[in-house]
């Protein structure tokens, strides 16, 4: 599992983090949200090892953060990050294929091969094989990044000196990994990303702005505000309405359709009272 | 499409070991589209290790005293030890036989070395600074090692102290090229360590650091310049536009085996400067100890420019040129683009050589010229088509 144990992160003197918790188990899917500024990308950073907090630790499959090798670290984690500018003509299937670099050493071509197909499929892009990578929309590039982060942990490595009976666990870090999508792909990404967590025991970790996302795909759910804590628990015990209002300064309203087992989340701006919306919602209801 | 991705949702590709026939029938096309050596990578490494091949016989062959292309295949092959020499030669001059092994082949050596070894240089800064703009120049490199080359020429007839001259007499006539070779490489460092900040290299500060270091010495060498008397200004031209004019096999062994160790190292780090080129980040969380690998590009860089520039002075536009000629033949994976990068480097050189020692014969044209009357214009076809492609 991937541990943060109270990390503050300082710069000058504001506190971007304030002695931050949190696990993310083998298996689960774990969201960040926030507003803008409430230190979700500086978390990351500490998280994937990129920024050494202040203070607190993080530790990766028992082992603190410091004592792995980036070597090591690449071959069992992938970090997506919010976006990747290429100033040279790649083609895609060769930015995908560079998620595989860290096992070159370990791995056949012809698996390496099969898996960038297969991510690529995933992820729908398998008709783009053959264009370079600048010539595609925001999206599509976005899409080619998650199938490199997705090719790097795809298959599970065998086991090193850290468990004895295990192969290694595996973790995926996503830094809104939807931002530039399409709805269909936005949750194509989520179900990938929640398929990897329970079928390859994969630890997923993601910041999501849209919290009908994080409600329907998401085990657990940090609500970041100010660099501090505000929630961090079940995702359905924390998206609750009064603390969607004041983590989010809006007005919100949170249903609970018995036939589903996540709420569904709707907002309006504060003090609009143009905006109607929850008002003809409970008379709906 | 739409079907294909519901399908690779729904079904367990991700997980399962067994795979369906679509899937394997995907992984087959996915083995020859991934294929590394694809074709058309083939077919152009082909035609760039053929064009080098002419270009080398044409080289040898070309100049006072013609030899023929089998003549040159001839001494070459029997030099080598293929062919027995007294049936071959004896229908070949000796003279030939010896223009072409001891004024030719050392030139031609010391083209394709250098040439590679720019080449490959400006496909790595491209890479390090994640620019198309840059240049092996712009670490400082060529333009410390012209400064001091040229300050050993100006400056050399004035009478130095006592340790100056005891220095002069142990380095004998190597004195020029191991200055160029030693302010190359400090120029670098200096450069390197500006842009350097608790262990932590920013490119785009070392890329403007690059820029000041270069101006000033271009001042440097300008104050020299003024101040250099006739005869030391036409040696002068030579190293700062530069010139193979006065290659010969000693030079080679003294400059080439630097320019070959580093050009034969780069390769290794290609899947790190592909990575390099996602972003810093990016590199590390694909395993790449970024810092490390940085030091090192500079470092091979600052060794190869600095030995070639050692060797013929001051070569502009091969290294920004070639790296972008071959993505647009084979893309930009660097696996691919350094060793083609190579060749087409020691191809553009030679050539470039052979039209500076054949033009305005039996006088010789420094070679900067020639490559910058290239390269300029190529370089602006390549915007152009750049442009037109984006909109």
């Amino acid at each position: 599992m991937l541990s943060a144990d109270s990390i503050s992160l300082k710069r000058g003197n504001k506190l971007l983090l304030d002695r931050i918790s949190l696990t993310v188990k083998p298996g689960e899917v774990l969201s960040i949200v926030g507003p803008n500024g409430a230190g979700k990308s500086s978390l990351l950073k500490i998280l994937c090892g990129e920024v050494t907090p202040d203070s607190g630790s993080v530790k990766m499959s028992n082992g603190c953060i410091n004592h792995w090798t980036k070597a090591e670290m690449a071959r069992v984690r992938a970090v997506l990050p919010q976006s990747s500018v290429l100033s040279f003509p790649f083609k895609v299937e060769e930015v995908v294929s560079m998620g595989r670099s860290p096992h070159r050493a370990y791995s056949s071509k012809q698996r390496d091969n099969q898996i960038v197909a297969k991510a690529m499929a995933l992820v729908d892009i398998q008709h783009l094989s053959g264009r370079d990578i600048n010539s595609l929309s925001g999206g599509e590039r976005q899409r080619v990044h998650l199938a490199r982060v997705l090719s790097q942990i795809w298959d599970p490595i065998s086991n090193q000196k850290n468990d004895q009976n295990n192969n290694q666990q595996r973790y995926l870090l996503l830094d809104e990994p939807t931002s530039a999508l399409d709805m269909r792909h936005q949750h194509a990404v989520f179900d990938i990303a929640r398929r990897f967590a329970l079928e390859q025991n994969i630890a997923v970790l993601t910041i999501v702005h849209d919290l009908n996302l994080a409600s329907q795909y998401s085990d657990q759910v940090v609500m970041l505000l100010n660099g501090q804590v505000q929630y961090y628990g079940q995702t359905v015990d924390g998206l609750q309405q009064d603390k969607i209002c004041s983590v989010f300064d809006i007005d919100a309203k949170v249903l609970q359709p018995t036939e589903l087992d996540f709420p569904i989340i709707i907002t309006q701006p504060k003090r609009h009272s143009e905006f109607k919306i929850i008002a003809a919602l409970d008379a709906l209801v | 499409m739409n079907k294909t991705w519901v399908k690779a949702l729904m079904s367990n590709e991700v997980v399962s070991s067994k795979k369906t026939p679509r899937v394997s029938g995907s992984f087959l096309s996915g083995l020859k589209r991934f294929n590394f050596w694809t074709d058309r990578t083939v077919t152009s490494t082909i035609l760039l290790l053929g064009l080098l091949g002419v270009l080398c016989i044409v080289s040898l062959g070309t100049g006072a005293v013609t030899i023929s292309p089998s003549q040159v295949l001839t001494i070459l092959s029997s030099t080598i030890g293929l062919v027995s020499a007294t049936e071959s030669i004896s229908a070949i001059d000796s003279i030939q036989i010896a223009v072409l092994l001891e004024i030719r082949a050392p030139r031609v050596a010391l083209c394709v070395v250098v040439g590679a070894g720019l080449a490959v240089s400006g496909a790595t800064m491209q890479g390090v600074f994640r620019n198309p703009l840059a240049d092996p120049g712009l670490i400082g490199v060529s333009s410390g090692a012209a400064l001091a080359a040229v300050s050993v020429i100006v400056l050399g007839s004035i009478k130095l102290p006592v340790i100056g001259q005891g220095l002069e007499q142990f380095l004998g006539s190597s004195t020029l090229p191991i200055a160029a070779f030693v302010g190359g490489l400090i120029t670098t460092f200096v450069v390197y360590q500006l842009g350097t900040r608790e262990g932590h290299t920013d490119v785009s500060t070392v890329l403007l650091a690059g820029i000041a270091v270069n101006a000033i010495a271009a001042a440097g060498i300008g104050l020299l310049m003024y101040m250099a008397d006739d005869e030391q200004l036409r040696t002068l031209t030579y190293w700062t536009m530069g010139s193979f004019g006065g290659a010969n096999w000693d030079q080679f062994w003294a400059v080439g085996p630097w320019v070959l160790l580093g050009t034969l190292i780069l390769p290794l780090y290609a899947p790190a400067l592909n990575a390099l080129l996602l972003g810093d980040a990016e590199a590390g969380h694909l395993g790449f100890q970024l810092e490390t690998v940085k030091r090192i590009m500079f470092l091979l860089v600052a060794m190869i420019v600095g030995a070639s520039v050692a060797a013929s002075g001051v070569i502009g536009f091969v290294g920004l040129v070639v790296p972008h000629l071959i993505r647009q033949i084979q893309g930009s994976d660097y696996r691919r683009l350094i060793p083609s990068s190579a060749l087409l480097g020691a191809s553009l050189l030679l050539a470039a050589d052979l039209l500076a020692r054949t033009m305005v014969s039996p006088a010789e044209m420094p070679i900067g010229i020639i490559t910058a009357v290239l390269g300029g214009p190529f370089f602006i076809f390549l915007l152009i088509r750049r442009k037109g492609v984006e909109h």
